[in-house]
């Protein structure tokens, strides 16, 4: 008897091993993606396509034509006899001519691809996906790597917004359908980020310069750290380090007015040398930097409830706190907010002043 | 000469244990689809169904009060066991249905089913074999494990909260509230099984009402913690996900691992085989009505071969049809097993005592 369930351990064992053996793929019969760029031409559906040589780590772009985002990608196997691992795609870029339809079906695919990676960063190219995803510095490609790491400078400096694919989908599946992507530029040899762009409904409506993108990161206590240079007569320029405090925006429906608050802390990083700077000259500095978050805020508003966009997601701020008005206002939500009024509460401290405060003639 | 201490009892803490682990572990594997798209309003389900399950518990608790013991060379108590068997092993089919599927969906799809099926048996069977003491002890294990992943899953998952994931109770009425409260009540509940499991808990276990209770409000608040985590994590992202925990998990990370799936799975697998562990257990308790303990063996391992192939035709489209409508027979059938006989036992109990004092 003992004997008997011996042999039946074995060859359930033996079974599981062979099991598992049998439907894994070994790594050098992987094509392993790093990112993917999406275009439209007139044929349609490119997709360009960053794969890595686990051997050497060399990086290498592949491109293929699909009618759908998975049968581009799936035959990324007639070009390389491999079977594609998602695992490792650290980002996607879409090309400007990418439509709603275009972006809807690849995001789809990466959400419920079972193996994609979960952390996917998104981005939109200037131009096209392509030339981000072949951008070269120095006759070398550039890492996918160091793409995908383009847009955690949120934290450093503020100017770009950390997109991953998860948060795309919150905030585009949300009544007010808003989405952001920071925008990809290559030019004299580098890749830079331009912008930050708006979506509404999956549909480009504007971008946000990088004052802009900081304000509103401001505004919505996402800024940890950030940099706006005044250029004024008394001072010359003047550069100041931001720190956010706090930023809250709350909407009285009934009034349709909002209020935003943001509350900075700053300290100054340089002023053009020479300029004579007394202690009681920094309530100015701090005043001209309140004036420069309003106008960047005013530009803000116009590029997005302008265009009906509700970027502060000011619905989920009635849908929480009065939930039957919301019931009443959500069929003409997107119209309503055209016509909001914005009411700025902005409180800036300099609150260090540097080594110098009155450099040396 | 080796000579095995065998105690066949448990303590009143191993079973509360066996319980919490068997009750919370439908967290990993619920669908979103199962609760009709509402994790929020399934927070205030969870807190009713554990609710209504502690109330239900009140009967078994004082059959083990009054050390009832049915007798089960007695017809009825045949019929009953038969009843028990029916019961438990549709709960196995169930469970292992849930395990499965989400395997193949989202854990392992690459993986052959039946064998990922068997593998788990044989563990199961083994532990069920064992006898109860093992599996007192084995809860005692996954408990620690469970509560290292949980809270290191929930705390990194953290990372993940956006304010603009906030939601309002009942937005849209009380009818998933309800649903989901039936159907979290039935993957959640272990009572036709504990009614067995209590004839095994020590007879002088102290407190054991208080420990039960205890660990049940516990397995009521990590089910709502994760729910009320999915939905600050993932948001709008969730109406996407199969598997709400399961996507906390991958998303989230802590240096060098870049997702917590694996703790996920660890945690899964183990509670998943308690559960069934101590449902087979339950089988061949109730089974020793009719026959010995051998042939109650052999007859536990031809009925799990069974289940495992019920479960490979399930597996798919056909069980994603057909398991949402069986949970109202599981409804029914829990309270009918885990409350309403040991209702019944009670009563009967109480009359003939009170006959007897007569005479």
């Amino acid at each position: 008897m003992k004997k008997f369930k011996i042999i039946l351990v074995l060859i359930l064992v033996l079974g599981i091993i062979f099991s598992f053996s049998g439907c894994t793929v070994e790594v050098y019969q992987r094509l392993i993606i790093k990112a993917v760029g999406v275009d439209v031409d007139e044929q349609g559906l490119v997709l360009t396509i960053r794969t890595v040589n686990l051997e050497d780590e060399k990086e290498t772009n592949l491109t293929v034509r699909g009618d759908s985002t998975y049968q581009a990608l799936s035959s990324l196997s007639l070009q390389s006899g491999k079977k594609q691992m998602y695992s490792h795609n650290g980002s996607i870029v879409f090309g400007s001519n990418v439509s709603d339809l275009v972006m809807k079906d690849t995001l789809d695919f990466f959400i419920r691809y079972f193996k994609s990676h979960s952390r996917i960063k998104l981005f939109r190219a200037e131009n096209t996906a392509e030339e981000i995803i072949t951008a070269k510095t120095d006759d070398e490609i550039i890492p996918a790597d160091k793409i995908s790491y383009m847009c955690t400078s949120q934290e450093n400096i503020g100017w770009v917004m950390n997109v991953e694919i998860i948060d795309f989908i919150n905030t585009s599946f949300g009544e007010g359908q808003i989405g952001f992507m920071p925008v990809l530029k290559y030019s004299d040899d580098r890749l830079h980020i331009k912008g930050n762009a708006i979506f509404y409904n999956y549909q480009y409506q504007n971008i946000l310069d990088n004052d802009q993108t900081m304000t509103y990161l401001a505004a919505v206590s996402k800024l940890k750290e950030s940099e706006l240079t005044l250029d004024t007569e008394q001072y010359g320029k003047v550069s100041c380090q931001l720190y956010n405090d706090s930023g809250k925006t709350e909407i009285d429906v009934d009034k349709k007015e909002v209020d935003i608050n943001i509350n900075l802390n700053a300290s100054i990083a340089s002023i053009t040398l020479g300029k004579s700077v007394e202690l009681s000259d920094f309530k100015e500095i701090e005043k001209l930097l309140i004036d420069k978050i309003k106008s960047n805020l005013d530009e803000l508003i116009q590029k997005s409830y302008g265009e009906g966009c509700d970027i502060f997601f000011l619905y989920k701020n009635v849908y929480l706190k009065n939930t039957d008005k919301w019931r009443e206002l959500e069929p003409n939500w997107n119209s309503l907010i055209k016509d909001l009024k914005f009411n700025y509460n902005i409180k800036c401290h300099i609150n260090r002043l540097g080594e110098e405060n009155r450099p040396s003639n | 000469m080796v000579i095995y201490m065998i105690n066949e009892r448990i303590s009143g803490s191993q079973f509360s244990i066996i319980v919490f682990l068997a009750s919370t572990n439908f967290i990993f594997s619920i669908t979103n689809s199962a609760l009709n798209d509402n994790i929020y309003d399934s927070i205030i389900s969870t807190l009713l169904a554990f609710a209504l399950g502690m109330v239900l518990s009140v009967p078994l608790l004082l059959i083990y009060k009054n050390k009832i013991r049915p007798d089960m060379s007695s017809l009825p108590a045949k019929i009953l066991s038969a009843l028990y068997i029916l019961y438990f092993a549709f709960s196995v089919v169930q469970d292992l249905y849930s395990f499965v599927s989400m395997a193949q969906n989202t854990v392992f799809p690459d993986l052959n089913t039946i064998v990922f099926s068997l593998g788990v048996f044989v563990i199961c069977l083994y532990g069920a074999f064992k006898g109860i003491e093992v599996l007192g002890r084995a809860a005692s294990v996954v408990l620690i494990i469970f509560i290292v992943g949980c809270l290191i899953i929930m705390c990194s998952s953290l990372q993940l909260y956006s304010p603009i994931n906030r939601e309002v109770f009942f937005y849209n009425g009380f009818d998933d509230f309800n649903k989901n409260m039936i159907t979290i009540f039935s993957k959640s509940s272990f009572l036709p099984q504990s009614l067995v499991l209590l004839m095994y808990v020590n007879k002088d276990a102290k407190k054991l009402s208080a420990k039960y209770l205890s660990w049940t409000i516990g397995g009521a608040v990590v089910c709502m913690v994760f729910f009320y985590i999915c939905v600050l994590t993932l948001g709008n992202f969730l109406s996407f996900q199969q598997y709400p925990v399961y996507t906390i998990s991958a998303l989230s990370s802590i240096n060098p691992l870049q997702r917590l799936d694996i703790i996920f799975n660890v945690v899964w697998v183990c509670c998943i085989c308690i559960r069934i562990s101590a449902s087979l257990f339950a089988v061949l308790q109730c089974l020793q009505a009719f026959v010995n303990v051998k042939v109650a063996r052999i007859i536990t391992v031809g009925l799990s071969a069974l289940i495992v192939i019920v479960v490979e035709i399930l597996s798919g489209n056909t069980g994603m049809i057909i398991m949402p409508t069986l949970i109202s027979v599981s409804f029914v059938s829990i309270i009918i097993l885990g409350a309403v006989i040991p209702l019944s036992m009670l009563c009967i109990n109480k009359i003939k005592a009170s006959k007897g004092g007569k005479n």
